[in-house]
């Protein structure tokens, strides 16, 4: 992957590594994102799908990414994991995994670390399974190629790791192919194939969107358990609030490829300060609460070619005002330490109840 | 109680079964859904919620016509129509439209977006061909769009509004019933509530009735009086919306129920939710008994009581205009019984 510092600055970026933590014990992170971008297009006319990202993960540690499609969620997960393209996209930033420059890395060292150390799960697990192929092959294949071993040890390894993942006929399913197993059953396949060596480092990517709602109380119990028995940082890339709010320790919002509210799940979904944010709070009906005309975003989400200057949600922004269009908002703390905002408006200065923090 | 303008009494559908192995072996069917009946008064929704594979969709789709029904009968405003004959199947999409989830499939792409809205005038001949143009605009305008754009091509147009025009599509010709299949799972986040405003919207100003299908409790608890929990191809619980999401009496519903992901904090008998083992059995070998007991937390409970292997429990009432089909209904509710 080829990192290039030295395509043209965003307005975001030009106050140097605005250093943003996330995270308690922030000297011992294992993962440490800063200014991450990612942009498309020719040298003299780019346009960020990821810009300027910056955050802090410890071990046992679950962060959310929420955003809507085109937000770059993915794009970021694919951009730590080197999954990138380094041809066609520009990317500037840094990745320090465990003391590890990832983009300082060949690509030949961050294969070794690519489903060993870090590892990812897909969203839709039909087509990361190959259909050809059975289930015990893709997953000793998977063993074999990070292990010199026997194919008989990388078998047993295979069924205990199915085990682990709570599947049923651990033994059986080795036989089978994908196109057998249901859904749920794939997506305990990819999870198994990406826990194998107990990675330090899981990215999950909308892993229950394809599912059905008892599957993914399923799915999500598993993966809260292996996050806690393998101390596992876990970056779960979602748009579904309440999954966030289930699972996740830290959150950050992006939208437009800008992450606008940051901070401690509980503290962000309660006390919402970037309009963005209690624009999506609104916008969901609640199982629990009582019918209200729900309050809808209007429009729709810019295309990175076509965000408005100064802050990016403005159009769509019920609060704008005339300086939201000449600056690019920086994330300031609101309220709670830990709690950040990219809002000229509510960010850091008046927050919605009035009351300045 | 008013007339319904929708009833559909012992409806079933069956599919042939693959897989038969052998040339000469009989052709197998299974059943899509199992008897179902429901019915529906003007200006009410009904949710329809269930996984994949219960039968929602094909509900729906049995509904508008689209899927041949092997058992049962639809009445539409009192009169009964059978979608084989001509007749009636143009009767029928006079009165019953659907709504589909994916708008960039569901609108023909080579044809402007006036032309697919004027295209029910034609067929139903309801609109003279001269007055056309300006019931297009005037049907751009109620869902929300800029008549202007009559000479676009879907391709122009983001997935919320082309979810808008085929909803400007469906409701044409003033149907009295609305079948919206997962209207809006294929939309961001922002735009589902634009679309769930305008459905909402429509059904109070035409006094439509809507059979909404979904997948999302959230949304069919907000936008419909009444909830019908399918599992299965059969209904397991049906009733109204609040007191179902607040007391299940179905342990399927209760389990549905306590597994949405929930932003805000939540009471704290749905604190843990109902997780349950293994997957949904595939349609060619239903469970016997109960479908359900399989996977059924109350069963397992009850010491797996022999009845639910061996006898399918009926749906029966069980308090005011609600039903469930479980043998124990007063137990299912988590937070009665304190589990």
């Amino acid at each position: 992957m080829s990192f290039n510092n030295g395509i043209a600055a965003s307005p975001r970026r030009q106050g140097g590594p605005g250093i943003r933590q996330i995270g308690r014990h922030s000297g011992m992170a294992l993962l440490k994102v800063r200014n991450l971008t990612v942009a498309v297009g020719k040298r003299t006319h780019l346009a960020d799908i990821v810009d300027a990202l910056s955050f802090d993960l410890n071990r046992g540690q679950c962060l959310g990414i929420v955003g809507e499609s085109g937000s770059g969620k993915s794009t970021a997960a694919m951009a730590i994991m080197g999954l990138l393209d380094g041809k066609s996209l520009e990317m500037s930033g840094s990745v320090v995994f465990d003391g590890t420059e990832l983009t300082d890395l060949t690509p030949r060292e961050f294969r070794r670390l690519q489903g060993s150390d870090i590892a990812m799960i897909f969203q839709d697990p039909m087509s990361s399974l190959n259909p050809v192929l059975r289930i015990g092959d893709q997953i000793t294949e998977c063993v074999l190629a990070h292990h010199r071993s026997s194919k008989k040890d990388a078998w047993d390894k295979s069924v205990d790791v199915l085990k682990q993942v709570g599947m049923p006929d651990p033994v059986g399913m080795m036989q089978r192919y994908p196109h057998q197993l249901s859904g749920g059953q794939r997506q305990r396949v990819m999870i198994a194939m990406a826990i194998i060596f107990k990675p330090r480092l899981l990215i999950a990517d909308e892993p229950t969107t394809a599912l059905d709602l008892t599957i993914q109380a399923q799915i999500l119990e598993l993966l809260k358990a292996l996050s806690r028995d393998l101390d596992m940082g876990l970056i779960l890339i979602t748009h579904d609030l309440g999954v966030v709010s289930q699972m996740c320790d830290e959150v950050i919002v992006l939208y437009s490829g800008r992450d606008v509210e940051r901070g401690p799940t509980q503290e962000v979904l309660e006390h919402p300060k970037h309009p963005y944010t209690i624009g999506l709070l609104g916008a969901h009906p609640s199982l629990d609460a009582e019918d209200a005309m729900l309050t809808p975003i209007s429009g729709a989400p810019p295309s990175i070619w076509r965000r408005p200057s100064g802050c990016a949600f403005r159009d769509r922004c019920p609060q704008a005002e005339a300086m939201c269009a000449d600056q690019v908002p920086e994330l300031a703390t609101v309220g709670h330490a830990s709690h950040q905002a990219a809002c000229l408006i509510y960010g850091g200065h008046v927050s919605p109840e009035g009351e300045t923090a | 109680m008013s007339v319904p303008v929708l009833r559909v009494e012992g409806l079933s559908v069956e599919f042939p079964a693959s897989g038969g192995r052998g040339l000469f072996k009989p052709k197998t069917t299974f059943k899509a859904l199992s008897e179902i009946s429901l019915s529906l008064v003007a200006g009410e929704a009904l949710g329809l919620i269930g996984e994949s594979g219960s039968g929602k969709t094909t509900l729906g789709k049995a509904i508008v016509g689209l899927v041949p029904t092997s058992q049962g009968r639809i009445e539409v405003a009192g009169t009964e129509l059978d979608v084989q004959k001509d007749a009636d199947r143009s009767a029928l999409a006079c009165q019953v439209q659907m709504v589909f989830q994916d708008p960039f499939s569901s609108l023909h792409p080579r044809k402007t977006v006036g032309n697919t809205l004027s295209e029910p005038f034609r067929i139903q001949k309801t609109v003279e061909s001269s007055a056309q143009p300006g019931k297009v605009a005037a049907l751009l305008q109620r869902v929300g769009l800029d008549p202007a754009h009559a000479a676009r091509y879907p391709q122009h147009f983001s997935g919320g509004q082309r979810q808008r025009i085929a909803i400007a599509r469906a409701i044409a010709n003033q149907p009295s019933v609305l079948v919206a299949d997962e209207p809006v799972s294929a939309l961001d986040v922002s735009v589902q509530a634009q679309i769930l405003n305008l459905l909402d919207e429509l059904k109070a100003q035409e006094n439509m009735a809507m059979l909404f299908i979904s997948h999302d409790l959230s949304v069919v608890r907000h936008l419909c009086q009444r909830i019908a929990v399918m599992y299965l191809g059969r209904i397991v619980e049906i009733g109204p919306a609040k007191a179902m999401a607040a007391s299940p009496v179905h342990p399927y519903t209760a389990a549905l129920m306590s597994a949405v992901p929930r932003v805000k904090a939540r009471n704290k008998a749905m604190s843990k939710p109902i997780v349950l083992k293994g997957d949904v059995p595939s349609h060619a070998a239903i469970p016997s008994g109960c479908p359900f007991h399989t996977r059924c937390w109350l069963y397992a409970k009850k010491g797996q009581p022999e009845r639910c292997r061996s006898e399918v429990p009926d749906l029966v009432g069980v308090g005011a205009d609600r039903q469930s089909a479980c043998f124990f209904p007063q137990e299912a509710d988590p937070s009665a019984a304190g589990a």
